[in-house]
This record gives structure tokens, C-alpha cells and sequence, in this order.
């Protein structure tokens, strides 16, 4: 039999082809899982179906070995950053073969790292955040989690949590697909200075205040010659849009804010709206100027520095951030509006995304509701105290919450995040969360406060601008796949 | 009868001459500098120029849009805002850079007793990162807690509030932007050390008093240096950033909305890269005018020693 051999041309030409094709290999982009994969039952953690439903399928299947390791990537959450490590510990304890590598970035930084790291093609695999992130599903950079969402038991037992899991993403994001998962809810509260309360021998505001009490109760407790205001409000945009939810809940939406056409401030709820920071700010001048906002050394502004009476603040407050002020502080459910029901952003979730091109599909999926729906992971966000946690089990434990931070105020959170209504969220999916409210709405706001324009001018004024850009931004972006 | 055939010998690099030698070896010391001339300047600078013509978003592919990025900047009215801040401060700064510098570098070109010492202070804030500096003004500034606000009020002025007075902030960073000149003390010492001293002995024994001696000698000798600081000076102005990132973001209502700053919100907070290249080409135009306006005066006002000029 003839041995054949190869020239030394022929070995080198073989050999630089397999080497060009193994270079080739490794350039390819990385396979991604396709989004309909079905998941797998739920991995053997403590859930609440465990606890509340002994029949739960979970508990029958032996779980998936998971194996593998995922970026979970989030920003900085403060106190809240230890929970995650915890969290992620507590997954890998579960899960030993799996390895979950923690990213935190300073708060902005990170959507812009999570930008590039998009475009470029090499997202982490779950995403900590908002609905802000959804405008990445409208690019297909995220997993669709719809099936998973339908075939997990615990998942699609309302009951078992204090939110409505899926309506506020369906609806928000107006299709009929779903992006992520819930973990927690960030509600608004009212808190007060009961020190200032107590020696302007005012009441103290209750649940049973209303707007007008609250505007009325800032009126007496301001007293500028002392550097006291009356009321200190957050974000304009957040507090736009549940101002407007209170006139006109059963328009929920025409907020301006959400599926923007065209913005619509010109007409009787939109004055009244606008009317809200003329009144504090330019008419009565018991709200915070915005020019002082940035003046105050403690946390939470004029309120934290203890030079205002009330504030409406997010519930990450009474969990972490008033926890060393140096006065006796109170909190309650923000007012009744005049629908007679209480304006709750229990909408505004915390969430987690996992990126479509993962490569961990299912071990991101597991690791992504062993956040949102065990008993561990949700009592670990509560002892975070940045998010409320959404599984009932944990949220109503009073044990969730570290002693220490636990009085006064968590009730409220639960009690807030458990309000009825129609969902509420501030941002535009579809659209840069920030561009109107920064270009157009806050420097209006400050004018109005300022009694610069009145609310009847701003509100031409926003129709006018805003509605090009609405129309602009709709016109640009790619149609939802 | 097999024919022989000669192989042509191989030339090894020490046969090569001595010029192509040099030529091989310039080519290998070059090559570093010219490949990341070509990937990291050049190669982004010729897409930057497709892409302000398409509609970019990061993610997902371009879109050609034509001249629409620019024809939008010039019909919003941040972006006018943008530029006249940014006029402003250069207005304001160049001068200031130029003249504060230059006085700061004589005092210290002085010879007197621990110079180098009252040197190293005044450089040392050159030496600092410009995040680090905006942190430190912030709270300076601080209208309720600043320092500088605490000492007016020790005189009996109430001072506004810096930072966050639509009146008074662009000032603010204005004055922020002062706080290291002392960036330019080495240059302005060299300049001034190569001055020949006979030029000053002379102009003495002529009775010409000390501002006649800046004025005449030391000025003229200075134009090449205050020529080169000017044209540095009008690119740093137009690049403001991390001042006003850090210390205003821009606002309060965009008193402070740099060029710079609203070029880097379109990119990286609205998303709108086309929209900032499109700035960015605009700003590299609007300085290479004002580099060529420097350029074709300057033979009005710098002297070169070893200049020949036509009669």
C-alpha cells in the first residue's frame, strides 16, 4: 500500500488554513440562546410556594444542575450593595456549580457602560434596574422572558405577591411580550419632621390628610426669615406624572410621558398640574427652591438638614437613607386624591433584564427569579431596605427588615406598594429617559416656581417643544420586533 | 542531460544597502505611532464624519439622514445656548489664562529666597485631577456652607449662591478655571530665562524704567510663547467639560450648558450620536477657523529672533 506523504508546501498550506479557520472560529460572535427557550422548573430554593402551596409542581421536579458563570450587573446601591453579595452568595450556596460575578458601578456611569456594552455585542447577563431598560427590547438585546414568566409555578400566582407581576410590564411596554422580572417596588411616601410638627403645634399629617392639608400645613410651618420651608418634592418628572395620574386616572394614558404623540399640559388638568409648583413655590414660597436643593450637607436636602417640614421622598428613605437623621421623623402614605384613592408609583419596579446575548440563558433565568420569587432572595432585599420586596411572605415579615431600620415606616412601604390602582410609570420606554424632563420640563418647573411664567405659559410653552420632539423621537425608533 | 538550474541567491538584510537599512528601520520605528495614528485617530475621525450624517444611536445600524443632523443643530435653541456659553467662557478665560499666567510667571521668575518653593505651590494645582479640583469648588461655593461665602459674610456681604444662581454661575466657573495657571508657569520661566539679560542691562543704562523694559523687551521676546499659549488657550476654552459636568451639569437652566457638555448629553444621555458628531465637526471647524485667524495675524505681532523679514 502506497504511504502518502505531503509536500512541506502542502503541510504549510494545511496548516495556515487551519489556523486561519480556528482565528475565524474564535472572532464569530457568541450563540446566543434563542429567546423561546423554554425554561426549565424551578431550581430547589426555599419559595413561597414551597411555603404557601405544598403541592407546587417545584417541589416534585428534581432541579437542573446549573452550571456556568453570569455578570449580574447593577449600580451602586449603597447599604443595599451588600444584599446583592449576599444574594449572589446565597444562589452559588444553592447552586455550586454556578458563579455569579457581581458588577456595581456608580449610578449613571453605569447606563452608560451598559450602552457601549450593548452596542458592542457583549451585555452582562442580568441587568439591575428600571423600565428604562426596556427600550433595549425594542432593539432585541434582551431575552424574551415570556414563556419562562408562563411556565413557572410560583410566577403566575398573583396572589402570592403584593404586585401584579405581569400587567405593569405588559402594559407599560404595550405589547404583549415580557422583558423582565420584577424584584421590588419603589413607592412615594410622605415623611415629616415631627419636630417642627411639634413646635408649631401642628398635626401631624395622617392618611387621612389631603393635598389641600398638606399645601395648608406648608404654608404655616414655612418661615423663610428662619430658612424653614413648609414641603420639599423630588424629581419633577416622578412627581409630574402621579400629580397628573390624581386628576385623571381613567385617562391613564394621555400622561404625556407615556406612548408620547404629542404632549397635551394645555387643558384644565395640565394648569392644574403645572399650577402645583406656581402655588408652592411662586404663591405661597413654602416649597424648597430648586436653587437651594443642592446647597444642604446632609442627605435628603433642606428635609435632611432638617429645614423642612415634609418631603415627598421614595421608600429607599425610611429603609436606609433618614436612618441617621438627627430628628424625630415620621412617615405616612402620601394623600388621598380626589378620585379618592391613594397615587402609588408601584409601578416603578425594580427589575432585572437578562440580555439576550447571554450565555446562560436558563442559569440567568433561574438565578433572575431566585431574586423576585424565593423567600431567600426577597428577604434579602428587604434587608437591602433599598426596594420593597414583592413577595408577600418577605414583605409582610417584619423580620425582612434589620430592627434598626425597620421603625418607623416600613408598614407604609407594604402598605404603599399594596395600594390599588392603575400602575404608574414616569418614563418613556420608547424614548431617552431624560431628555424632555431635562430639556424641556424641570427648567420649566424652576420658572414656574419661580413665577417666571405662569402654568398657562408653560403650558404652551411644553405643547409647543415637546410635541416635535415626541413626534421625532416616535418617528426614530425601530418598530417593536 | 538535466539542466541545472541556478537559484537567485537570497539577499539577507545585511546585504542590503545601507540606505534601505535605514529605511527598514525607520519603517519599524514608525509603524507604532503610525497605526495608532490610523486606528485611533484618523479611523475615528473619517467615521465620525459619515456618521454625522446618519442618525446613530449606538445601538442598531446607521441610517444616511444627509445634512439633517446639522440643519436640526442649528435650529435648536440649546445648541445656540451651548455656544454661547462656550464664547463667553473663552472670552473670558483666554485673556485671563494669558495675562494672570504671565504675571504669576514674573513674580516667580524673581530671584529671591525660596522661589522654587512658592514654584512648586503655585504648580501644584496644575498637578491635580479636574474632578478632584470641581469637588473641592463645589463645596467652596457652596452657597449656604461655603467657604467663600462665609468669608464675605465676615466682611458683611451676603454672597449669592455660586453654583446654583443662573446669574452667577457661568462667573463661578470662570473663576474656577483661574485656580490652575500656574499650568503654564514652566513654559512662561523657560520663555522668560531664555530672555537675554545684556537686552535688560542695556535698556537700564538707556534709564528705561520696569514697565518700559516689559513692555519693550520683555513682551516681544515673549510673542512666540504668547502666541502658542493663545492658540492652546482658544482650543482648551472651546474643550470645557469636567467643570461644569462636575459642578453644574450644565444647569442651573443651562446657564452653564457648555459646548462640550451638551455635545457629551446628546452622545451618551439622549443617545443621538449622529446629532453629536455632527457637533463635534462643527466645533473642529469653528477652531480651525480661529486657529488660521490666530495663524495669518500673527506675523502683525509675534517676533522671531531668527526671522528675516522682506524689506
Amino acid at each position: 500500500m502506497d504511504r502518502r506523504s505531503l509536500t512541506r508546501r502542502q503541510f504549510l498550506c494545511s496548516s495556515a488554513l487551519l489556523l486561519a479557520g480556528a482565528a475565524a472560529g474564535a472572532c464569530a460572535p457568541r450563540p446566543t440562546a434563542p429567546p423561546t427557550a423554554q425554561p426549565t422548573p424551578v431550581a430547589g430554593a426555599t419559595t413561597a410556594s414551597q411555603a404557601m402551596a405544598p403541592t407546587e409542581p417545584a417541589a416534585a421536579t428534581p432541579a437542573p444542575k446549573l452550571a456556568g458563570e453570569i455578570e449580574y450587573f447593577t449600580y451602586d446601591l449603597g447599604p443595599a450593595n451588600q444584599s446583592r453579595e449576599q444574594i449572589a452568595a446565597a444562589f452559588q450556596e444553592e447552586n455550586p456549580e454556578a458563579k455569579v460575578k457581581l458588577t456595581i458601578l456608580p449610578y449613571g456611569e453605569n447606563w452608560n457602560k451598559l450602552s457601549a456594552l450593548m452596542a458592542a455585542g457583549t451585555p452582562p447577563d442580568v441587568i439591575y434596574g428600571d423600565f428604562s431598560l426596556l427600550r433595549y427590547a425594542l432593539e432585541g438585546q434582551l431575552l424574551d422572558l415570556t414563556e419562562w414568566f408562563n411556565n413557572d409555578p410560583v410566577l403566575v400566582q398573583q396572589d402570592l405577591f403584593t404586585v401584579d407581576m405581569r400587567d405593569p410590564l405588559l402594559a407599560m411596554f404595550g405589547t404583549s411580550r415580557l422583558y423582565n422580572l420584577i424584584l421590588g417596588t419603589w413607592v412615594p411616601l410622605l415623611y415629616y419632621n415631627k419636630e417642627i410638627f411639634d413646635s408649631a403645634g401642628e398635626p401631624i399629617p395622617t392618611e387621612k390628610s389631603t393635598w389641600d392639608d398638606v399645601r395648608t400645613l406648608a404654608k404655616k410651618l414655612t418661615n423663610l426669615e428662619q430658612q424653614q420651608w413648609g414641603i420639599q418634592f423630588g424629581t419633577t418628572l416622578d412627581t409630574v406624572g402621579w400629580l397628573w395620574w390624581e386628576h385623571q386616572p381613567d385617562d391613564f394614558w394621555a400622561i404625556p410621558q407615556i406612548f408620547p404623540e404629542k404632549t397635551n399640559f394645555d387643558s384644565p388638568v395640565g394648569i392644574d398640574v403645572l399650577s402645583f409648583w406656581y402655588n408652592l413655590g411662586f404663591q405661597d414660597k413654602s416649597a424648597v427652591p430648586f436653587a437651594e436643593m443642592g446647597t444642604f450637607q446632609a442627605y435628603g436636602a433642606a428635609f435632611g438638614a432638617g429645614q423642612a417640614a415634609m418631603v415627598v421622598g421614595g421608600d429607599w428613605d425610611s429603609g436606609w437613607g433618614y436612618r441617621d437623621l438627627p430628628f424625630e421623623w415620621g412617615v405616612t402614605l402620601i394623600p388621598m386624591v380626589k378620585q379618592g384613592y391613594r397615587p402609588a408609583l408601584n409601578c416603578m419596579v425594580a427589575t432585572s433584564t437578562i440580555a439576550s446575548a447571554t450565555r446562560h440563558p436558563e442559569l440567568a433565568w433561574q438565578f433572575a427569579r431566585f431574586v423576585s420569587a424565593t423567600v431567600t432572595g426577597q428577604t434579602l432585599i428587604g434587608l437591602g431596605a433599598y426596594e420593597t420586596p414583592v413577595l408577600k411572605e418577605a414583605a409582610h415579615c417584619d423580620a425582612v427588615m434589620k430592627p434598626e431600620w425597620a421603625a418607623p415606616g416600613y408598614e407604609y412601604r407594604v402598605l404603599a406598594a399594596e395600594l390599588p390602582g392603575p400602575m404608574y410609570c414616569p418614563y418613556p420606554l420608547d424614548m431617552n429617559l431624560w431628555e424632555f424632563p431635562g430639556k424641556y420640563l424641570d427648567p420649566t418647573v424652576q420658572q414656574l416656581s419661580l413665577g417666571e411664567v405662569t402654568p398657562e405659559q408653560a403650558a404652551a410653552y411644553l405643547d409647543k417643544e415637546g410635541t416635535p420632539f415626541y413626534a421625532e423621537m416616535k418617528k426614530s425608533m425601530p418598530p417593536v420586533k | 542531460m538535466a539542466s541545472v538550474t541556478t537559484r537567485p541567491r537570497k539577499r539577507s538584510l545585511f546585504h542590503l544597502s545601507l540606505q534601505r537599512r535605514e529605511a527598514i528601520a525607520c519603517a519599524c520605528f514608525i509603524a507604532p505611532a503610525a497605526f495608532g495614528f490610523l486606528a485611533f485617530s484618523l479611523f475615528p475621525l473619517t467615521t465620525s464624519a459619515f456618521l454625522s450624517l446618519t442618525d446613530y444611536r449606538l445601538a442598531g445600524r446607521p441610517h444616511f439622514v444627509g445634512l439633517a443632523n446639522y440643519a436640526t443643530l442649528l435650529s435648536d435653541n440649546l445648541f445656540w445656548q451651548s455656544v454661547r456659553v462656550t464664547s463667553i467662557y473663552a472670552l473670558a478665560v483666554v485673556p485671563l489664562w494669558l495675562v494672570n499666567s504671565l504675571a504669576l510667571a514674573i513674580l516667580m521668575n524673581q530671584n529671591l529666597k525660596g522661589m522654587h518653593l512658592f514654584r512648586t505651590i503655585y504648580y501644584l494645582p496644575a498637578m491635580l485631577s479636574g474632578v478632584a479640583v470641581s469637588m473641592l469648588w463645589i463645596w467652596l461655593l457652596n452657597g449656604r456652607y461655603g467657604l467663600v461665602n462665609i468669608a464675605l459674610r465676615m466682611i458683611g456681604i451676603q454672597g449669592p449662591n455660586w453654583l446654583r444662581d443662573p446669574r452667577w454661575a457661568l462667573f463661578s466657573i470662570i473663576m474656577v478655571s483661574q485656580w490652575s495657571v500656574g499650568w503654564y508657569l514652566p513654559i512662561w520661566l523657560g520663555a522668560l530665562q531664555g530672555i537675554p539679560t545684556e537686552l535688560y542691562e542695556a535698556a537700564e543704562i538707556d534709564g528705561s524704567n520696569w514697565w518700559a523694559r516689559i513692555r519693550h523687551i520683555t513682551l516681544p521676546m515673549l510673542s512666540p510663547v504668547i502666541f502658542y499659549n493663545l492658540v492652546m488657550n482658544i482650543i482648551w476654552a472651546t474643550q470645557l467639560f469636567t467643570e461644569v459636568f462636575m459642578m453644574t451639569g450644565g444647569g442651573p437652566r443651562f446657564a452653564t450648558l457648555a459646548y462640550m457638555l451638551y455635545l457629551y448629553q446628546n452622545a451618551f444621555s439622549y443617545n443621538k450620536m449622529g446629532l453629536a458628531t455632527a457637533m463635534s465637526w462643527l466645533l473642529f471647524i469653528a477652531v480651525l477657523l480661529l486657529t488660521i485667524v490666530a495663524f495669518k495675524s500673527s506675523p502683525m505681532w509675534v517676533y522671531y529672533e531668527a526671522e528675516r523679514r522682506r524689506p
